[in-house]
């Protein structure tokens, strides 16, 4: 396991009380595999994520553990993280406009992942930073290393941001919502990029979209979040064939409307995510649930082996011979 | 990340809660000061009595005495009615006639509201204090001739302020419903945009008036505007220059009531503007 | 672009020309004699008349309208009473030592304004920021002229840390002038002593203008670290493991300074205003208290000249800045005007 997370709590502190958004959830990360954490925006996946880099907001207080390589990551002080940061762990991010500094060009951008590290002098790390932009198949590498985030095109910046992430070869890849602001032939394109360069360069990917498409084409595993809390977790393919908690199965079913225009059957989850200060007694899920009882109300479903998967659910969905239309999977 | 809107980051207390009635005191202070100064000052601000020169601060003379002997705190006290005095009608002259600039060139429009603001631009390319000089020497020196050299050069601000607002609102749903209405531009700037445009110019005139009070002083302070014996608090400090070395008092206290006055306007300005809508 | 600096050239003219309208309805029209204006005081008829000849004010408007631009265009700004010379050879002489004070002000205040709101944007909220935002605010109130007497009375009256006044030690004999900035024609003489002396005679006048610009500045300064230190890329920034002090140097600074030198624009029209204030309580020899001798006496050619100089020294700082913002931030370009 190249991470192992455990107890993991993100919370902000309150006048009166503590607003929690990630409560108490645990997993692992098998060193090699395409880790995709999957819910709606306000579901705390993000926050966890990057809380594995320590890059929590500041003003949020965090509690558990994470082992990032049998070594704790969490809490740790700032200058241990930073030896960690860019050079053991890389990261990505959902807008590649915003994220990268505009009045550098970027290849100095990507050079300076090695030079802050001391991986490389500055000339050396420029010519690296070159080769990294070619290997992420952007055409003209020299001319785009020279440019500025603008004056290149979205899908090229988010790209270069990879390029950028990977320049140290780090072990591990988080990426936060990385195809979220992209067109879909683009979308298609990054994904195709990030299962390429996984293989090559024996990363282990976290992903964290609400984007059941990316899902499909590129998870090994899936972890289902629903405000603060796992939903289920286990194989992608388990998942995606037979979703035991409910609201997987919506999630799966509203994202395959647009695969299958024939179920026109609206399976739109009513409501919304609740908010950090209005969160439901028992099953947090169980206002939007069309399977809840009365126990989901009282009781906080515990996390329990259902099959071959982990669901935190009283009434899981049992398995049904569905077989859902979805894309091919990509190599992964 | 959603948190709902009573979102609980911890703010602290904003330091002008405390400062706000610290600074309405000033102003009542100010206003005293003003109106009824025979009231408050205990002695002549313009008679001399030379066997009293330059004595420092006592229950007597809480300001200690200039080198004529006069009382300081007496003529700070007279003063006010000066410095604030020309300080204050400045402000009003400039905002009368940069709101209405403003207003006109913002409802106009087009080529006209260009040409209207490329003149404003043009007025704040000059640097204030030189262009008072130039005036003051031409025009004689005197607080009339810094009220007015000093209102050319604050009218473009509210020129430029009250045109912004008044192109934001035209957007605005209720401007757009009056306009179809056949409503004539005139009275909609009148009802739908003035009320608004109102809030934004009197936070802008409550902190201008310490600002046009340290610029009257200044120019007072050069020589430009008030005379003897007029107990303007710039020339205060002006006349103090040759005694300040010892006689601390006859430098600290004016200049002291000056920045008193400058900040209390600049803290209620500010509580004023956080208390407007939006 | 070159478009657009052409664009901001015009109006930079546009701007001279029009102080100059405003200088020449000043100083002809305004005035009941213009001659006996330009004259002085206590000038006899006998040079009233004499002037009144020699700058043609006994013909019409129009006409003196186009001399006295042509004038200008010469170089041309009238002569000062109490000097005899020239205005323009005045003011070559005066001008440095102006410079000087403007410019080592500006780069201490550049340099304390980005370390105050540095250490401010680390905790939002907390005392530091506190503190900077009360000063500021007390800040704002204080007129620049009494916060230097009142250096004045701390440093030297009372503490005898420092120079009343003046530009130079009495005693001591200046080095030979090679630029007219003291500082650096110490140096260039070799003489540490000039140097420091000159230092010391600087710090005070400088200090005076330093405070009244961190008072107005070091808010905007701090808004727009603030403002920068949430933007992403500074969390791409930690994200790649580097240092809080490396972020925001090579970060945040570079985007923050764009921000931050449209303010400093309008900071020097406050520090032109405040340069003759502070000129005259310390007995700096600079066109600011030039003009303000002259103008003590009713020489006003002087007052008219430092007007139109002054003006146009905001003009071209306004376009320096024009050609600067490209450099720092390269978005710009492509926005233009």
């Amino acid at each position: 396991m190249i991470v192992s997370v455990r107890d993991l709590t993100i919370g902000f502190r309150g006048d009166d009380r503590d607003l929690v958004a990630v409560d108490r959830i645990s997993f692992d990360v098998e060193e090699g595999e395409t880790f995709v954490i999957i819910g709606e925006s306000g579901s705390g996946k993000s926050l966890t994520g990057m809380s594995i880099a320590g890059l929590q907001p500041r003003i949020a207080f965090v509690s558990g553990s994470i082992l990032f390589k049998n070594r704790e990551a969490l809490n740790q002080p700032d200058a241990e993280l930073r030896r960690i940061r860019g050079a053991e762990i890389g990261l990505i991010y959902q807008d590649p406009l915003g994220s990268l500094n505009p009045v550098w060009p970027v290849g100095n951008q990507i050079a300076e992942t090695l030079t802050a590290h001391g991986l490389a002098r500055p000339a050396a790390a420029m010519e690296r930073a070159i080769e990294m932009l070619d290997r992420v198949h952007i055409p003209d590498p020299a001319r785009v290393a020279a440019a500025y985030p603008h004056e290149i095109s979205g899908g090229m910046r988010q790209r270069a941001m990879i390029a950028m992430a990977l320049a140290a070869s780090p072990s591990l890849l988080i990426a936060d919502e990385p195809t979220t602001a992209l067109d879909v032939t683009i979308k298609a394109q990054i994904l195709e990029l990030l299962a390429e360069v996984k293989r090559e360069m024996s990363l282990t990917v976290i992903l964290i979209t609400h984007d059941m498409g990316v899902v499909a084409e590129i998870a090994d595993r899936i972890l289902v979040m629903y405000a603060g809390r796992i939903a289920e977790i286990g194989s992608a393919d388990e998942i995606m064939l037979h979703p035991s908690h409910p609201y997987t199965a919506a999630l799966m079913t509203s994202a395959m409307i647009s695969e299958t225009p024939a179920k026109q059957e609206l399976n739109a989850i009513v409501g919304g995510i609740p908010g950090l200060d209005a969160l439901p007694s028992g099953c947090r899920f169980h206002p939007r649930c069309p399977r809840a009882k009365a126990d989901c109300v009282t009781a906080e479903p515990r996390r329990r082996e259902f099959g071959a998967v982990e669901v935190a659910c009283f009434h899981p969905i049992v398995a049904e011979a569905v077989a859902p239309a979805r894309t091919g999977r990509g190599a992964s | 990340m959603s948190v709902s809107a009573a979102s609980p980051r911890r703010l602290k207390a904003q330091p002008v809660g405390v400062l706000l009635p610290l600074a309405l005191v000033v102003l009542a202070i100010l206003v005293a000061f003003t109106l009824v100064p025979g009231l408050i000052a205990p002695h002549n601000p313009i008679a001399l009595a030379m066997s009293d020169r330059l004595k420092p601060p006592s229950l007597l003379h809480p300001f200690g005495t200039d080198e004529g002997g006069r009382d300081v705190f007496s003529r700070v006290v007279f003063g006010a009615r000066y410095s604030l005095g020309v300080a204050i009608a400045i402000v009003f002259v400039s905002a009368l006639f940069g709101v209405l600039y403003g207003a006109l060139s913002g409802m106009a429009g087009g080529r006209l509201d260009n040409l209207m603001m490329r003149i404003v631009d043009l007025f704040f390319g000059f640097p204030a204090l030189v262009l008072a000089l130039a005036i003051a020497a031409s025009m004689g020196r005197g607080l009339g001739s810094v009220a007015l050299s000093l209102s050319l050069i604050w009218w473009p601000g509210y020129a430029r302020l009250v045109r912004g607002e008044v192109l934001r609102l035209r957007e605005r749903p209720h401007v757009e419903a009056a306009r179809a209405l056949g409503v004539s531009r005139f009275v909609i700037l009148l009802r739908h945009i003035i009320p608004f445009v109102v809030q934004e110019v009197n936070v802008r005139i409550t902190t201008d008036i310490g600002y046009a009070l340290v610029a009257v002083t200044a120019l007072s302070f050069l020589g430009l505007g008030a005379n003897s014996p007029t107990p303007e608090w710039g020339l205060l400090i002006r006349d103090s220059r040759p005694y300040f070395g010892s006689a601390w008092w006859y430098l600290v206290f004016p200049g002291a009531m000056i920045m008193m006055t400058a900040t209390a306007s600049s803290i209620i300005g500010d509580a004023l503007a956080s208390r407007r809508p939006g | 672009m070159v478009g657009f600096l052409l664009r901001r050239l015009v109006w930079g003219l546009l701007v001279l020309l029009s102080v100059a309208v405003i200088t020449f309805i000043l100083s002809r029209v305004v005035p009941a004699d213009p001659a006996a204006f330009l004259a002085g005081q206590n000038a006899s008829e006998a040079t009233v008349q004499r002037i009144r000849v020699e700058h043609g004010l006994d013909r019409p408007l129009p006409a003196q309208f186009v001399s006295y631009m042509a004038g200008l265009a010469r170089g041309d700004l009238g002569e000062s009473i109490r000097t005899r010379r020239s205005v323009s050879a005045d003011l070559a002489q005066y001008l440095p030592a102006t410079l000087e004070l403007l410019f080592v002000s500006f780069v201490f205040y550049l340099a304390i304004s980005f370390f105050l709101a540095a250490l401010a944007a680390r905790r939002p909220g907390g005392a530091v920021d506190g503190v900077i935002r009360l000063l500021t605010m007390v800040g704002t109130g204080i007129p620049v002229f009494w916060l230097g007497m009142t250096l004045q009375f701390v440093f030297f009256y009372k503490l005898h840390w420092l120079p009343l006044d003046a530009r130079f030690p009495i005693r001591e004999s200046a080095p030979p002038v090679v630029t007219g900035f003291l500082l650096v024609d110490s140096l260039l003489a070799g003489s540490l002593t000039a140097f420091f002396g000159s230092l010391q005679h600087l710090a005070l006048p400088a200090a005076t203008i330093v405070i009244n610009l961190l008072a107005v500045g070091t808010r905007l300064t701090r808004a727009a670290l603030i403002r920068e230190q949430d933007r992403l890329y500074v969390r791409t920034a930690r994200g790649k493991g580097l240092s809080p002090r490396r972020i925001l140097f090579k970060h945040m600074l570079r985007n923050a300074l764009s921000p931050i030198l449209t303010a400093t624009t309008m900071q020097f029209g406050y520090m032109i205003s405040w340069v003759i204030l502070v000129e005259v309580i310390f007995d700096w020899p600079g066109i600011g208290l030039y003009a303000y001798q002259s103008f003590q006496v009713f020489d006003y050619s002087p007052v008219i000249a430092l007007a139109l100089v002054s003006t146009a020294g905001f003009v071209i700082i306004n376009l320096a800045m024009d050609l600067i913002y490209p450099i720092i931030d390269p978005r710009v370009q492509s926005v233009g005007a």
